[in-house]
C-alpha cells in the first residue's frame, strides 16, 4: 500500500475532502513543482496481473510543458476541513511524449515509470553461466541501470541454476526478445509481479495481504460488479512444443475438494529444458491456494492500494476478498478511481497426456532449443530388459548423431531413459559421478554378470568396501517421498553398513546392517519430507555393502527407474544435448561432444579439440593434401611432396 | 459585511460606498463532477471552495459617475475589497462580473440623475483562501 494515515483514509471519502497535486521535477538544476494552478488533470494508470512485469503509467494535461526524457514524482494530497494536506507518493515517472492541444492550450503529457527502461531489445548481460536466476535478474537490473531490491532475498527459485544464455542463439544473435519480456519470463519463473517500488528499484512482489477492508462508502453507486470467485490455484502447468508436451505438479487434496483451478505457464524460455519440473514446487508453494473475486467498479477515490495489494470489500453483507491488479485514477477538479480485475484465460489441460516430469519411457517430447537451434525428440520403448535405444539429433546444420546400444548377455550395456529418480547416476556408473565421495574410499560397480541381469533393475551394483557416498537431491517440503533398494552385507559381521537420510539437522536411519545378509534384500521407507534440499548417506567401514535399485522418488512406489534429466549408460551419460562416452576399462579416456564442439579427454587432460574454427592436437597425420596459411603441401609419391 | 466605508472597495472606484443602495454578501460553495451519493447513500464528493459573491446595487447615478463605474463593471477582472466574516479580516478578490443594465426614465425631468438604480454581481475568480 501507498504510505498513509487513518486520517487520509477516512477523510478520502467524506463529502467535502478537498484534492491537491504536486508534480515535482529538476530542470536545468532548477527544481520545479507544478500544482493545481498548472495542472488540469493527472491519471495514474496500473496494468498488472500476477506472473507478468508491471509499468506504472503517469497522463498529465497541464499547460507547462515537461521536456521528454525529464524525471517526475507525483503525490496526491487530501485534506478535511482545511486540515494539512497528506499526500500519497506515486513514485518517479518518466516524461514520453508532450503534445500540445491547441483548443485548450496545454499539454497532453504520458509518462512511464523506470519500466520504461526495459523495453529495448535483448542484448547480452554481464553475467557468467552457470548462474542462478538471482544472479540473472540482478544483471539484468545492471544492465538497464536499474536496482534490484532483493538482490541478496530468498524467492521462488531463486537458486535454479541457469545453464546458458535462452534468449540469444548460438551465435549471439537476437531471437526478437526485449528486456520487457525477459522479465515477464522472470515473473513467471519467479511466480511473481517484476515491477518498481518507489524507490525505483526493481521488486519481486508477491501478494500482500493489507487485511484492509472498504465499504459501499468508497463505491459510486454505478458501475460496480463483482463477479465469480477465481481459485483457488491447485495445479501448475509448463507447456511447451505449443502446450502439446506438459509437465505438472498439483496439490490433489484442494482439487478433490474444489474442483481443478490450473495456471499455465507456456514457452518460458527458462523452464523448456528437461530439468524444467524442478521449477514447479517453489512455484506451486506460492501460487497454490490463490484465489480472488473478478470485479469491476468505479469507486470515489480510495487511491492509497498498489499492485498486487489484497484487500476486502463489504457490499450488502456480502464480503468480496479482491486483489489490486488494474487501476486508473482520473484526478481532476474531482477524483474518480476505476479499478477492474479480469478472470485469466481459461486453459485445460490434458492430464492424460501431461506428466510431473519429462519421463521419456512410453512418451513422445519434442524439445525446441532456441538458443542452440536444436530440435530433440526422443521416442523410446519401455521394458524392463530393452533391446535397442535410438535417439535422434537434428541441428540447423545438418549434423546427425545416432546412439545405439545393444544388449548382450555377458556385458551390460544398457541405455535408460529418465524416470522418476530424484538421484542421479543411482547405478554409480563411471566412478559414482553425481556422487560426493569421502576419503579415503573403496568401492567398485559390478556389471555384466547373470546375477546382477536377472535379478537388479538397474542392471548394476555398487560393493561398497569404505568409506560414504553422499548425494543431495531436491524435494517438496511436505509431501511423501520413498526410498528404495536392495542390499546385500557380507564381510566382517560386526562392522556396521548403513543408508542414512539427512535434513541438515537430523539423520534418519533408513538402514542400519550389522548382520550378514547373503540375498539381495529389498528395503523401502516412506517419509514426508521437511526440507528442500535433503542428503542421502551410504556408509560402510572395513565391511562389503552391496547396494542396487536405488531411487528416492515421490509416492510410495519402490519400481527402479532413472532421473529424468539423465540417460546414462555404462559407456556414456546424455544430459540435453551434451554426449560424453567413456572407456568402459580403467584408461579413464572420454569424448565429451557438444553441438559446438568434440573433446577428447585422457583421465583430466585434454587432448584433443575439434569446434567449427579451430582443432588442437599433440599430432596429427594428412596423407595426401593440406592447405596450411595459403601453403599446400600435396605428397606425389613416398619420397616427394610440392609445396606451393 | 458592511461595517464601514473602508469596507468595501472596489480598485479603481473612490468612494465606492457612495454609490451603493444594497450589498448582498454570498458565499457559494462549489462541488468538484464527482460529487453525488456513494452506494450507501451517503453524500459524497470533492469541495472545491467557497467563492464569494457579491451582488451589489447601485443607486441612480449621473452621466459623469456611470462613466466612473463602466470603466471598471466592464473589465475582465475587478478586484474587490471586503470584509470576510470567516476570515474575520479584510479580504481582497479578483473577481469577474456579470451582465448589468441602465434604464432612463423622465429623464427630462432629472437629469442630474438620468440612470436609474441597477444591479450588478462580482464573482470571486478563485476559492477563498483559509484561515
Amino acid at each position: 500500500m501507498r504510505k498513509h494515515t487513518q486520517s487520509l483514509k477516512e477523510n478520502i471519502k467524506i463529502r467535502g475532502r478537498e484534492l491537491d497535486s504536486i508534480l515535482s521535477y529538476t530542470l536545468n538544476g532548477e527544481r520545479i513543482e507544478l500544482g493545481k494552478e498548472e495542472l488540469n488533470s493527472v491519471t495514474p494508470v496500473a496494468q498488472s496481473n500476477i506472473l507478468k512485469s508491471a509499468m506504472k503509467e503517469l497522463d498529465i494535461d497541464s499547460n507547462i510543458d515537461i521536456p521528454i526524457g525529464t524525471i517526475v514524482n507525483y503525490k496526491l494530497g487530501v485534506s478535511l476541513n482545511d486540515s494539512p494536506y497528506e499526500y500519497l507518493d506515486y513514485g518517479n515517472y518518466i516524461v514520453y511524449s508532450s503534445e500540445k492541444q491547441e483548443d485548450t492550450n496545454s499539454y497532453n503529457i504520458i509518462c512511464y515509470d523506470k519500466m520504461l527502461y526495459s523495453m529495448i531489445d535483448y542484448v547480452p548481460v554481464d553475467i557468467e553461466y552457470p548462474c542462478t536466476v538471482r544472479d540473472y535478474i540482478n544483471a539484468v537490473c545492471e544492465h538497464l541501470n536499474l536496482e534490484f531490491a532483493s538482490k541478496t532475498d530468498e524467492f521462488a527459485n531463486w537458486d535454479r541454476v541457469i545453464e546458458s544464455e535462452r534468449y540469444l542463439d548460438s551465435e549471439g544473435n537476437s531471437l526478437g526478445y526485449t528486456f520487457r519480456d525477459v522479465l515477464d519470463e522472470l515473473s513467471q519463473v519467479t511466480a511473481s509481479t517484476i515491477c518498481l517500488n518507489n524507490d525505483d528499484k526493481v521488486e519481486i512482489r508477491y501478494i500482500n495481504d493489507t487485511n484492509d477492508t472498504i465499504d459501499g462508502e468508497y463505491l459510486k453507486d454505478v458501475n460496480v460488479k463483482f463477479g465469480e470467485k477465481y481459485g483457488p490455484i491447485n495445479s501448475i502447468v509448463l507447456s511447451r512444443a505449443a502446450e502439446s508436451d506438459n509437465v505438472y505438479l498439483q496439490d490433489e487434496d484442494s482439487i478433490e475438494q474444489n474442483g481443478l483451478c490450473e495456471l499455465k505457464i507456456s514457452d518460458n524460455q527458462i523452464m523448456a529444458l528437461n530439468d524444467r519440473s524442478d521449477y514447479l514446487p517453489d512455484i506451486l508453494e506460492k501460487l497454490n491456494g490463490l484465489e480472488y473475486y473478478i470485479n469491476d467498479f468505479s469507486s470515489t477515490g480510495i487511491c492509497y492500494y498498489e499492485i498486487c495489494d489484497r484487500y476486502n470489500v463489504n457490499v450488502d453483507d456480502q464480503t468480496y476478498s479482491c486483489i489490486m491488479f488494474n487501476d486508473q485514477q482520473n484526478i481532476t477538479q474531482g477524483l474518480e478511481e476505476l479499478v477492474y480485475t479480469d478472470m485469466p484465460n481459461e486453459s485445460e489441460t490434458d492430464y492424460k497426456k501431461a506428466d510431473k516430469t519429462d519421463r521419456r519411457i512410453n512418451q513422445a517430447y519434442i524439445i525446441v532449443d532456441k538458443h542452440n537451434l536444436t530440435i530433440e525428440q526422443l521416442v523410446s520403448q519401455t521394458d524392463s530388459i530393452r533391446d535397442s535405444l535410438e535417439s535422434d539429433y537434428v541441428t540447423n546444420n545438418q549434423l546427425e548423431n545416432r546412439i545405439t546400444q545393444t544388449t548382450r548377455e555377458t556385458t551390460n550395456m544398457i541405455s535408460q531413459t529418465g524416470g522418476f529418480n530424484l538421484l542421479l547416476n543411482s547405478q554409480f556408473y563411471q566412478n559414482a559421478t553425481e556422487w560426493e565421495k569421502s576419503e579415503p574410499i573403496n568401492f567398485e560397480t559390478l556389471y555384466g554378470t547373470l546375477d546382477i541381469e536377472q535379478n537388479t533393475s538397474c542392471k548394476s551394483e555398487l560393493k561398497l568396501n569404505n568409506g560414504s557416498l553422499k548425494q543431495s537431491y531436491v524435494t517438496t517440503v511436505g509431501k511423501e517421498y520413498t526410498v528404495s533398494f536392495k542390499y546385500k552385507k557380507q564381510g566382517t559381521p560386526s562392522k556396521e553398513s548403513s543408508v542414512k537420510l539427512f535434513n541438515g539437522v537430523n539423520y534418519i536411519n533408513v538402514l542400519i546392517a550389522d548382520n550378514q545378509v547373503n540375498n539381495r534384500t529389498q528395503v523401502s521407507y516412506t517419509y514426508t519430507a521437511t526440507v528442500k534440499n535433503p542428503q542421502i548417506i551410504i556408509e560402510t567401514n572395513d565391511d562389503s555393502f552391496y547396494i542396487s535399485d536405488l531411487i528416492i522418488q515421490p509416492g510410495n512406489s519402490t519400481e527402479w527407474s532413472q532421473n529424468a534429466n539423465e540417460t546414462r549408460g555404462l559407456g556414456h551419460t546424455l544430459t540435453g544435448s551434451n554426449l560424453t562416452i567413456y572407456d568402459v576399462g580403467t584408461s579413464g579416456e572420454k569424448i565429451e561432444i557438444d553441438p559446438n564442439s568434440i573433446e577428447y579427454y585422457d583421465g583430466n587432460t585434454l587432448k584433443s579439440y575439434y569446434s567449427k574454427t579451430e582443432m588442437k592436437t599433440d599430432k596429427a597425420e594428412i596423407v595426401e593434401e593440406a592447405n596450411v596459411c595459403g601453403l599446400n603441401f600435396r605428397k606425389i609419391n613416398d619420397n616427394e611432396i610440392i609445396l606451393s | 459585511m458592511l461595517l464601514n466605508k473602508d469596507s468595501l472597495k472596489v480598485r479603481g472606484i473612490d468612494n465606492f460606498t457612495d454609490y451603493i443602495i444594497e450589498v448582498e454578501y454570498g458565499y457559494n460553495k462549489l462541488w468538484a463532477a464527482d460529487s453525488g451519493r456513494n452506494l450507501s447513500g451517503t453524500n459524497s464528493g470533492t469541495f472545491l471552495g467557497v467563492f464569494p459573491k457579491l451582488k451589489i446595487t447601485f443607486r441612480a447615478t449621473s452621466q459623469q459617475e456611470l462613466e466612473a463605474l463602466a470603466d471598471v463593471l466592464d473589465s475582465a477582472v475587478q478586484y474587490v475589497t471586503y470584509y470576510d466574516p470567516h476570515l474575520k479580516r479584510l479580504y481582497e478578490m479578483d473577481t469577474y462580473t456579470g451582465d448589468w443594465a441602465t434604464r432612463n426614465k423622465n429623464t427630462f425631468i432629472n437629469v442630474a440623475k438620468a440612470n436609474e438604480s441597477f444591479e450588478i454581481s462580482f464573482i470571486a475568480n478563485r476559492k477563498r483562501p483559509s484561515k
